[in-house]
Order: structure tokens, then sequence, then C-alpha cells
């Protein structure tokens, strides 16, 4: 090997070690809003079966206990994929998701006759 | 509120999405990217040797049991059959895309399945590649007839591959912009499936009919050259009407040897990176994008559209604009052969990171995504809830049957692997235009930064988010 080409080497495994120490220690960039024990947040849904503010993210670990409530200005079914539960809401009437974490990934819940999404439903190991 | 939130939500065909890669994850991958790529370039091999193939031909026996015109016939007619399934399934099953066997057949189990059988085995689409055997039914009646074999106009030589280049992308277009909806990866409509299915299947009996099958096969038809580049991969393949093992790697350094062919390679990296980017990478200027085209007035969905179509040429752009450069840098290495010999020369070193990104991208989609094509798909392939072919239409998908963390590593196990082989190829290429080895070395700085640069991007989408 020669000079230059050690010299590359170095170079190289000191950016990698570099990249390796600044990424380990950036953590995670949540900008979710992880649930606080006691509080369960509510999804409330308008007549446009938008939900207010934005779709909803929320986010557990898994083996935490999923909860999170809907009240909805109409009448429709609130599906939350991936666990696969509908739920029917009427006008004005609230449902409540009460479940243990048991899938990982990202999930979504949509009002399923309008098809619009009003939640983003993050599951982490 | 956004025009955005306001575009009607379509179903995904897997409700479930991976979670972005750890930054840890991301760091160790990318670390093992650079370190790897030094030590290729310091302890690498002298004199090529994936040029040739070191062919063994299999027993005769066994070439004409799997290749002979009965298991011909058979799996032609297994190909036009699931064909007519799934064509018939989109026209007149369930508008749901995930209850239709239609959307996961064709865009899951056939084109995400076949790139990575094909690599493995070898080119299994070809003998269940319904459009060839129609043609060849047809070539053979027809001389059954006449008396003679049908005559065909001449392939324009300078064509090559670039309809198929074009075709892959707008299968890809058809499936991720068209068919999204809200930002929904595959919204695409059953019946929109079908109906364009009907039409490539016109398309490409037509031009079959033009230029002869095995000609547009080689060239224009958009699967069987897709598929048929990955399986350059492996270890088994044809040659002279014989099953065969070969030297893996080696048969993808005579692929590139077509006009086009960079450009499908590039299509097939760009598309996915596409893919993968739009939910997470992609995501908040896609979104600027999209505001400003709907405040012209334009319908949403398609400004939608319409901004997903630029962002996909950004991405095509982009790819292929860093492969040109690490080719240009190439040049400026003593003895270096002409620019567009570099070109068509280097393109089948991407094979192995287009497979890569495929994997990574669309695995987890893959796994889930055929439980319900073993199940509920297969038993109910309209989706109407009222047959029960095989006794599975009641089955479903277990999203736990693979961890975040396994489909953490096999991406980025995925990435890292196919770097390691299409640095490898690319020494092995560059030792045939560089004899001394020097001046091969350093012609690799160059291929090396495109390799890292493609696999970096890689793992930035994973950590990203990848919808």
């Amino acid at each position: 090997m020669n000079r230059k080409t050690a010299i590359l080497g170095a170079v190289v495994v000191a950016v990698a070690v570099v990249l390796l120490i600044v990424l380990s220690s950036s953590g995670s960039d949540d900008k979710s809003s992880t649930t606080d024990a006691g509080e369960v947040p509510t999804i409330v849904v308008n007549k446009n079966a938008e939900p207010v503010g934005g779709i909803a993210e929320l986010t557990y670990h898994k083996g935490d206990q999923i909860h999170f409530k809907v009240k909805s200005a109409i009448a429709d079914e609130v599906h939350l994929h991936g666990y696969d539960i509908p739920k029917d809401v009427k006008a004005g009437g609230t449902v409540t998701f009460d479940l243990p974490a048991t899938i990982e990934g990202v999930f979504e819940a949509e009002m399923e006759d309008q098809k619009r999404q009003i939640l983003q439903l993050t599951v982490e190991p | 509120m956004s025009f955005f939130s306001s575009l009607p939500f379509a179903h995904a065909l897997v409700a479930r999405q991976d979670l972005p890669i750890p930054a840890w994850l991301f760091a160790w991958g990318a670390s093992i990217v650079l370190i790897v790529s030094f030590f290729a370039l310091s302890a690498a091999w002298r004199k090529p040797r994936f040029e040739t193939e070191d062919w063994r031909p299999f027993g005769a026996g066994l070439s004409r049991a799997l290749l002979g015109w009965p298991a011909q016939v058979l799996c032609g007619s297994i190909g036009i059959f699931l064909l007519g399934v799934a064509i018939y399934a989109g026209l007149d099953g369930t508008e749901a895309p995930d209850r239709n066997f239609a959307l996961t057949f064709l865009f899951v189990t056939c084109w995400l399945g076949f790139p990575v059988f094909s690599a493995l085995l070898g080119d299994v689409f070809r003998p269940f590649n319904p459009w060839r055997a129609v043609g060849r039914a047809f070539g053979a009646g027809f001389e059954a007839i006449a008396g003679q074999r049908a005559a065909h106009f001449e392939y324009p030589e300078w064509l090559g591959r670039w309809p198929a280049a074009f075709g892959l992308v707008a299968v890809v277009w058809l499936e991720v912009v068209y068919g999204a909806s809200g930002g929904v990866a595959v919204g695409l409509d059953p019946h929109a499936c079908a109906v364009a299915a009907s039409v490539y299947s016109a398309y490409t009996l037509a031009m079959m009919a033009l230029f002869g099958v095995e000609e547009w096969c080689e060239r224009g038809e958009v699967f069987s050259v897709y598929f048929g580049m990955f399986s350059q991969l492996g270890y088994f393949g044809v040659k002279d009407g014989r099953l065969g093992r070969r030297r893996p790697l080696s048969a993808a350094t005579r692929w590139a040897t077509l006009p086009g062919s960079a450009a499908v390679v590039i299509a097939s990296i760009a598309t996915t990176s596409f893919d993968g980017a739009q939910e997470g990478a992609f995501k908040s200027a896609i979104e600027w994008l999209f505001e400003r085209l709907a405040d012209t007035n334009l319908e949403l969905t398609w400004a939608l559209r319409l901004t997903d179509t630029i962002f996909m040429a950004l991405c095509f752009l982009g790819v292929g604009l860093v492969y040109l450069l690490g080719v240009r840098g190439m040049r400026t290495v003593r003895g270096a052969p002409s620019f567009p010999k570099l070109r068509m020369g280097f393109a089948h070193t991407l094979i192995p990171i287009a497979l890569a990104y495929l994997i990574a991208h669309y695995f987890s989609l893959f796994v889930f995504q055929e439980q319900a094509q073993f199940t509920y798909l297969l038993s109910d392939p309209l989706g109407t809830g009222t047959t029960d072919l095989f006794g599975t239409a009641s089955g479903g998908i277990d999203f736990t049957v693979v961890s975040s963390n396994a489909i953490w590593y096999v991406q980025v196990g995925a990435l890292v692997a196919g770097h390691v082989l299409g640095l490898t190829l690319a020494h092995d290429r560059a030792l045939v235009y560089w004899p001394d080895y020097r001046d091969a070395s350093r012609s690799q700085y160059w291929m090396l930064a495109v390799m890292v640069a493609f696999t970096c991007f890689g793992l930035y989408l994973l950590s990203a988010g990848n919808g």
C-alpha cells in the first residue's frame, strides 16, 4: 500500500468514525407526540371529515397501551389500519380506541367512507 | 388547512409502513460502506475475473425437462392464465386495491418478486412471459399455415433498450404517481390497472408482430428486459438451449451492450428512489410544489400527479447525472477509453445497486402482501367476499411475522451488499480498460464515489422514512 493510499484510507476511516459518533449521539429526532400517562388524546374531526389541526401523530412503544379518542362531527367508520379495528361513530359522537401496541410500524387511522386520514400512529420497538 | 390534506385518501396495499432506520444504524451502515470501499481499493485483485463465465452446462435430460416444448407450453399457459385472471379481477372485482387480486399480483408478486428470484435462479420470467407465449403461438400458427416464418421489420439498432427504459418509468409512474392519492404509494384502482395491462398487452403483441418475438423481448418488452437484467447477476443461466451454471456476476459484464441499457438500470434506481423519498425525504418539497400548482387552479389530483412526475423526473436526472459524473471522472485517467464506451461499459455495475434498492425499499411490503396473495386474494380474487376457492378467504396478514429490527437489518444489509457487488464489477471492468493496475485503481476513485453516493443516499432515504 503506497503512502497516498494510506492517507486516503486514514481520511476515509476518520470520516467514518466521525460520522458514526455524530449520528449515534444525535439520537432520535422524534417530532411526533408521545402520549402522557393519564391524558387521553382526542382527535376532533370536522364536518369535512378533516382532523382539526391537521393529521394527528401519536407514538408508542411496543407493549404500551394505545389509547385515543375520536370526536366526529359526521357519522362514519373510524378505521385503524394495520391493527384492523373499525369503529362506527355517530354525528357528534365519540369513539375510544384502547388496545395494546403489539405490532411495530407506522399505521393510519382514517374516516373510512370519506377516505380522509386523521391519525398517523407510530409503534416503535 | 392545506390543499394537501384535503385530497381524498386512498388505501395503501399494506396497512403498515416501515419505521425509519434509526440514526445509529444509518451511521454504522455508512461507516461500513466507507471502510469496505477503502479496503476494496487497496486490496483488490489485479486481473479481470468476471469477464469469462466459466460456463458448465447441466445434464441434457434436465435441460430437456425444463426447457423442452411441453414445459414451455405449460409455463406459457400459466402465464397467460394468470395475466387473464389479473385483468378479469381488475375489471370485474372490487375497487379496493388491497382486496383485489390484480394490484398485488402485478405490482408485488411479479414486479417485486421476479427481480429477486431472477437474480437467484436465472431468467425465470422468460418461460412464463404471457406475451412471449402468445407471440410464439401465433408465430408457430403462421408458419404452419403459410409454410414459412413470418417476416419482420429490422429493429433499429439505435433504439436499443430505450423502449424498455421508457416503459419501466411508465409502469412505476402508473403505480406510484397516477395511482397516488393523498400521498399513498399504491392507490391505483384495479380497473385502471386492468385497462393498463390490456393496453400494454396489445402494444407488446403489435411490437412483436413488427419486430419479432425474441427481438422485442430482448430489447423492448419492459418486463423481459427488466427481470432479465437482474438474472445476469446469478449463478444459473441458459446458453444454446442448455441450462447451466456460471460464475456469479459474470453474465452481467455482457448485458449493457445495447443502447439504452444504462437508462434501464438508472430508471430502476431512480424510480425506487422516488417511491422511497416521496413519503419521507421529499415529502416537504413535494407538498410545497403541490401547493404552488394547486394555487393555479389545477385540479388537485392532477396537481399532485404533476408534482410527483416532476420529482420522479428529477430523480432520473439526478441518478443519471451522478453516474455520468463518475464516467466523466474516469475519462481523466491516463489511457481511458472514449466517454460513450465508458458510459456503456460500466452501466452493468449499477445492477446490484438497483437490486439492493428494490430489496431495501420493498422487502417488508413483499413479505406482508404475499401473505395476502396466498390467502384471501387467492381464494377471493375479485374481493367480493362471495367466493372461497381454496378455503383461505378469511386469512389475513400477520404483521408480527417479521420485526422492525429484522426489516432494518435486511434493508441496510441489502444496500451494503449491493455496494460491494457494484464495486466488484466496476473494479473488474476497470482492469479490462486499464491494463495497468495503478491506472485502473485511479479510475475507480470515481466509481467508488458514485457507489458511495448511491448507497449513502439509499441509507438516507431509509432513515427519513420510506413510506
